[in-house]
């Protein structure tokens, strides 16, 4: 049995209110730069039209450093960078929340079966381990080179290599959970084992799913700006990768040190902010980490 | 003990030789073959045909695949199909930078991510523990090729520091050729530690915590061992296992991210290898990268969790 | 700090030096340059380096496809024929050539004074040899030139015939250009030469000869002391080296860090400007060999339509593509051939006007409607393909997709990894293909391969299958009178240009890089797998005293 080992762990069972946690939660300052600055991200994903006009066209201002009129400059096609980051937000919370949304529920049926299941457990430690044997990205390039790219095959691609970590998660926790004396209680008195999954274990994870969902998801708009950097991205949409990309085909990298700087910039921004509301959400629910 | 042993083992040929079957039938799902890349020619359906041959595509797949286990247990990976060359020969030839870029950059990871990582366990709340969450967090989400473009262009050309691209001067020898390795080396390992040294410290930091709060050290305190001894001896030894688990599991994500990395920096290893022959539709070069890596990986894998058992009986069972 | 470090921190450091010693031990292996060593700079002379994007995959010439391949091996294999400044065919190998016969019997004379490296002289025996091989194993893109070789003779040293099964007029020129010529001494003692490696103790002709190589990293080729086409017979130049930089980034850092002498890759267009502050670098520009178009997919029933291809022809801004995708630098084209090939091209053929408001209004003519309100004519929507590793035919295919709704007409990005989108092509899994031939060097030749419906060299993306344009390029292929082909060709133009089958986007510029405070000399070709680098360019490089 391979040890467990990841900034997020396995809690006992007695600590597992939520309710007025949410309150504390808030209270810490990063928590709520955090929280504030992914509901600015989700704004301008939603809003985008409103904010930037969608990149398209040429213009004779072609490789401008940052001014007033473009705040990030343009690239070789004389293209506002500004508006590009802005669309570029959608495609990168869309498959960011969707790919962990399949994670998550890929890895919690699994994960969940697993705790409960002991036939299911070995079969699923063997794939969960294959999985995580095979090197990610390089796996990532063959899956989307067979597919023709879009924003969905993307997603699909990237949430089928997540789910392993998710599984590997919520089945220590399960596990944890499994073990309670109640559970072999609620066995005894004739509860179904769907029942006592969906009842009784279930509930318990839920927080660690949330916690889940913000981690693999601040991954997976790294995966989706690797692959999009790599060329096998959707090239009708924007995406931070996108930009990058173009940076790098058209030689310009060193030339234009903003076609490069802000994507990035995005792309740290998003996922710092999904990763610290994710890991204080963890911090809350277990009050072993409070101040840690 | 044994026994423990004896199931690892297994495992990790099953994981394996799945692996290798995952890959083979998944390449052949791949749209074209190596003939489509000689499209420009003027091919007739029946050069493609001879080709094909040549490259024994034209037999069912499940021939194929027989034939290519029973190759491999002989050691033989194959020929390229673009470089008539054993694809041995083209893996030993990468695979050793690949290694020591991946390698370099997981041994500086743990030895400064271990002292830091204790550092800021043992002072909690201290300028440097904080700063070690916000830069644990903050390289979570550091990309990798904008690290090395960034580093590439300041490091390397506006300051002139580190040459640009490269594995090695080629006209340098002897002990000059050693010098001339690591210059070369620094920027591609920087890109990658900076990356992966501050989500590392931080895990160890966590699990070094939550040991630290653990009974036996406390009752190691009553006894009065000092508090060196009881960080190092008791403390560490039970948080650094993780840890190195963790290691062990990331290597296949570090490995993949050396893709990036290697082809900023014009690094000749495997990750770059691995582009290109699916580019170019070159199964054998392909299978025989991913089997190499995932043989890695495994055998990583299985060592560090040997390690586990040896140290912490618990978990033998 | 220090209590840590110190003790058991002391043993720490040591588990940790011990494995960085490792690492780099292990790196000991790959230290070793390919063969033989090359002892540092040589002593007279300089050495020219050169940047490239990719490995060399196959050192067998008579094989091998890529750009980087035929750079290096070219400087080692004498071709018949080189291509000089102005897109025609001038002697290397052979003085020259003629047909008798009625033009089924090609022959050309050989110099006398080309020999390979290893004292040998070149003879005809080796052009035998090396056409026979490529025929007997179907080797390259070259076998398929000789697929009307009937026999090959060689009845002196400096003379060969090949005996053709009908005329052909562009066959001389063809063959000549494309096909290496290697030493028979060498190659013969190889065995079955498509499984031949040679990536050792090579024997070349050229100006220059590999010497080692460090796989993914450097080239080394050392001056062939007498080549023939060189200034007084020897090149400047002692060495030549290519080196590997598959980011054009990093490599343009190199360039400018001073790391390597030339870019054999050309600058993209954008990235020009990254030079202009240098004083020592310079940029040679030349043309293109090929052009980047659009082709419309015939069996779709709605591209089968003139109209519909003729409106869409005129939805692209092609002048605006070359004003910003290429920065200016390329030219327009009208019909299929490219202005480039002067003699050929059809000047009356002019090219559609950019007008999306008049494409719409003949696609209404045409009896398309616009039902759901949408701005879209409902039946008229269609998928671009491309290469997405070709930065301008992406850009290309952005474009068009914006202007192509002004028109009414809606496009689907398609572009894919380059393999998937050969794969598609070959297959015709496409409405339109954007994409960029590479070199033509023959109308002829191009003609037969694209629109002939039994699709000889599988470029037939239009899949036309027309008795017309059939009938059209038989006839042409058979004329041998110089003055009547190059008529019938210009009449094929103007033809194509009518029917639209597709639309010619740019003859594009290439921009080479190279460091003029240091060398000079260089011959340019065009085309990018020509340009600053064939062998006759670099036997003529010095270096600047």
């Amino acid at each position: 049995m391979s040890a467990q080992a990841s900034t997020v762990q396995a809690t006992p069972a007695t600590q597992l209110g939520v309710g007025p946690a949410w309150r504390g939660y808030l209270r810490q300052p990063t928590t709520l730069l955090s929280v504030a600055v992914l509901a600015v991200m989700v704004l301008v994903a939603v809003c985008a039209p409103l904010i930037a006009e969608e990149p398209a066209g040429t213009s004779p201002d072609v490789l401008q450093p940052p001014s007033a009129a473009h705040w990030f400059g343009t690239d070789d096609l004389g293209q506002d960078i500004f508006a590009q980051v802005i669309w570029g937000t959608r495609t990168s919370l869309v498959i960011g929340v969707a790919a962990s949304l399949i994670a998550l529920v890929l890895g919690s049926a699994i994960g969940l079966a697993a705790a409960y299941f002991r036939p299911v457990d070995a079969v699923a430690t063997i794939v969960t381990d294959v999985k995580l044997a095979l090197p990610t990205l390089p796996l990532m390039i063959m899956l989307a080179a067979v597919v023709n790219p879009s924003v969905w095959t993307l997603t699909i691609i990237i949430g089928v290599v997540a789910w392993p970590e998710v599984a590997r998660l919520i089945r220590s926790q399960g596990l944890v959970i499994a073990a309670m004396p109640y559970i072999d209680g609620a066995r005894a008195l004739g509860a179904s084992s769907w029942r006592i999954i969906t009842r009784e274990i279930l509930p318990a994870v839920v927080p660690l799913m949330v916690v889940s969902v913000l981690l693999t998801a601040s991954r997976a708009v790294i995966s989706e700006a690797g692959l999009s950097f790599l060329g096998l991205g959707d090239p009708d949409s924007w995406s931070w990768g996108r930009i990058l990309l173009n940076a790098q085909r058209s030689g310009v990298v060193a030339l234009a040190w903003w076609q490069t700087l802000f994507p990035s910039l995005a792309i740290v921004l998003l996922v710092l902010a999904a990763t610290v509301a994710g890991m204080r959400f963890n911090d809350t629910r277990d009050p072993r980490h409070k101040g840690a | 003990m044994a026994r423990f042993v004896f199931s690892r083992a297994v495992k990790a040929v099953l994981t394996i030789w799945i692996a290798i079957t995952a890959t083979f039938f998944l390449l052949r799902l791949l749209p074209g073959d190596p003939t489509t890349l000689m499209v420009e020619s003027d091919m007739t359906p029946e050069m493609r045909a001879a080709l094909l041959k040549t490259y024994g595509l034209d037999r069912p797949l499940w021939e194929q695949y027989v034939s290519y286990l029973r190759e491999l247990a002989q050691g033989n990976f194959g020929v390229s199909f673009r470089q008539i060359q054993p694809v041995r020969d083209i893996l030993l030839d990468r695979l050793p930078w690949t290694l020591l870029l991946a390698g370099t950059a997981f041994v500086i990871t743990i030895a400064v991510g271990v002292p830091i990582g204790v550092y800021a366990a043992v002072h909690r709340d201290s300028p440097l523990d904080r700063m070690l969450q916000a830069l644990g967090i903050g390289g979570h989400a550091l990309f990798v090729p904008s690290v090395a473009m960034l580093l590439l262009v300041f490091l390397g050309a506006r300051l002139d520091w580190f040459p640009i691209g490269g594995a090695v001067d080629p006209d340098a020898h002897g002990a000059a050729a050693y010098v001339s390795l690591a210059h070369h080396l620094v920027l591609p390992v920087l890109s990658l530690v900076l990356v992966q040294l501050g989500p590392y410290a931080l895990t160890l930091r966590t699990n070094m915590i939550e040991v630290l709060g653990e009974d036996y050290i406390r009752a190691a305190r009553a006894r009065g061992l000092s508090a060196q001894r009881r960080v190092w001896k008791h403390g560490l030894r039970n948080a650094i296992l993780p840890a190195l688990t963790l290691m062990g599991l990331q290597l296949g994500t570090l490995v993949g991210g050396a893709v990036l990395t290697e082809t900023v920096f014009a690094y000749p290893g495997v990750g770059r290898l691995i582009y290109e022959a699916v580019g170019q539709r070159d199964y054998p070069v392909l299978q025989g990268a991913f089997i190499m890596l995932a043989v890695t990986v495994v055998v990583a894998n299985a060592l560090t969790d040997l390690l586990y058992a040896v140290l912490n009986p618990r978990i033998r069972l | 700090m220090k209590k840590i470090l110190n003790g058991r921190g002391g043993r720490w450091r040591g588990v940790v030096t011990l494995s960085l010693a490792a690492a780099l031990g292990l790196a000991g292996c790959g230290l070793n340059e390919g063969n033989s060593a090359s002892g540092g700079g040589p002593g007279d002379g300089s050495v020219l380096r050169i940047g490239t994007t990719t490995d060399v995959s196959n050192f067998n010439p008579l094989q091998s496809l890529s750009k980087t391949d035929s750079w290096i091996l070219n400087l080692m294999y004498p071709h018949l024929l080189r291509i000089d400044e102005n897109a025609k065919k001038a002697p290397e190998l052979a003085k020259s050539y003629t047909y008798e016969d009625g033009g089924k019997t090609a022959v050309f004379t050989l110099r006398d004074d080309f020999a390979w490296s290893d004292g040998k002289p070149v003879v005809a025996e080796d052009v035998k040899y090396s056409a026979e091989t490529i025929m007997k194993y179907k080797l390259g893109n070259v076998a398929a030139k000789l697929t009307w070789v009937e026999s090959i003779e060689a009845p002196n040293p400096t003379t060969v015939k090949f005996r053709l099964s009908q005329p052909y007029a562009p066959f001389a020129e063809g063959v000549g250009f494309w096909m290496p010529i290697v030493p028979k001494h060498v190659f013969e003692k190889a065995g079955d030469i498509s499984k031949f490696a040679n990536d050792s103790n090579w024997v070349g002709a050229g100006p220059f000869v590999l010497d080692s190589f460090t796989k993914g990293q450097r080239y080394v080729l050392k001056r062939n002391e007498k080549y023939p086409l060189a200034p007084g017979g020897r090149p400047a130049l002692s060495q030549v080296e290519y080196r590997v930089y598959p980011d054009v980034n990093t490599m343009m850092l190199a360039l400018r860090n001073g790391d390597i002498d030339l870019m054999a890759t050309p600058v993209p267009a954008s990235a020009t400007k990254t030079f202009a502050n240098d004083p020592k670098i310079k940029l040679v520009k030349v043309g293109a060999l090929g052009f980047a178009h659009l082709t419309y997919n015939m069996n779709n029933k709605h591209l089968a339509r003139q109209e519909v291809r003729q409106a869409l022809s005129m939805s692209v801004d092609t002048k605006a593509i070359i004003d910003s995708v290429l920065q200016g630098e390329g030219r327009q084209m009208a019909g299929p051939i490219s202005p480039i090939f002067a003699e050929y091209d059809n000047p009356e053929v002019q090219p559609y006007p950019f007008d999306p408001e008049a494409a719409k209004a003949k696609l209404a003519a045409a009896g398309y409607k616009d039902g759901n309100g949408d701005g879209f004519f409902d039946e008229l929507t269609f998928g671009v393909a491309c290469d997405q590793s070709n930065p301008n035919i992406t850009r290309v295919v952005q474009l068009f997709r914006e202007s192509a709704a002004k028109a009414g007409v809606k496009l689907e990005n398609e572009c894919v990894e380059r393999n998937t989108f050969l794969n598609r092509t070959k297959n015709g899994e496409y409405d339109i293909d954007a994409s960029q031939w590479g070199v033509f060097d023959n109308p002829m030749d191009q003609l037969r391969s694209t629109y002939l419906s039994s699709n000889p060299g599988g470029i037939n993306y239009n899949l036309l299958k027309s008795a017309e344009m059939d009938r059209l390029i038989n006839d042409a292929a058979g004329t041998t009178d110089p003055a009547a082909l190059a008529s019938k060709i210009k009449n094929i133009d103007k033809v194509v240009h009518e029917q639209a089958y597709l639309t010619p986007l740019y003859v594009e510029n290439f921009q080479f890089a190279y460091n003029a405070s240091k060398f000079t000399g260089f011959v340019p070709s065009p085309s990018d797998l020509l340009g600053m680098v064939t062998a006759y360019s670099l036997a003529q490089v010095t270096p600047v005293k």
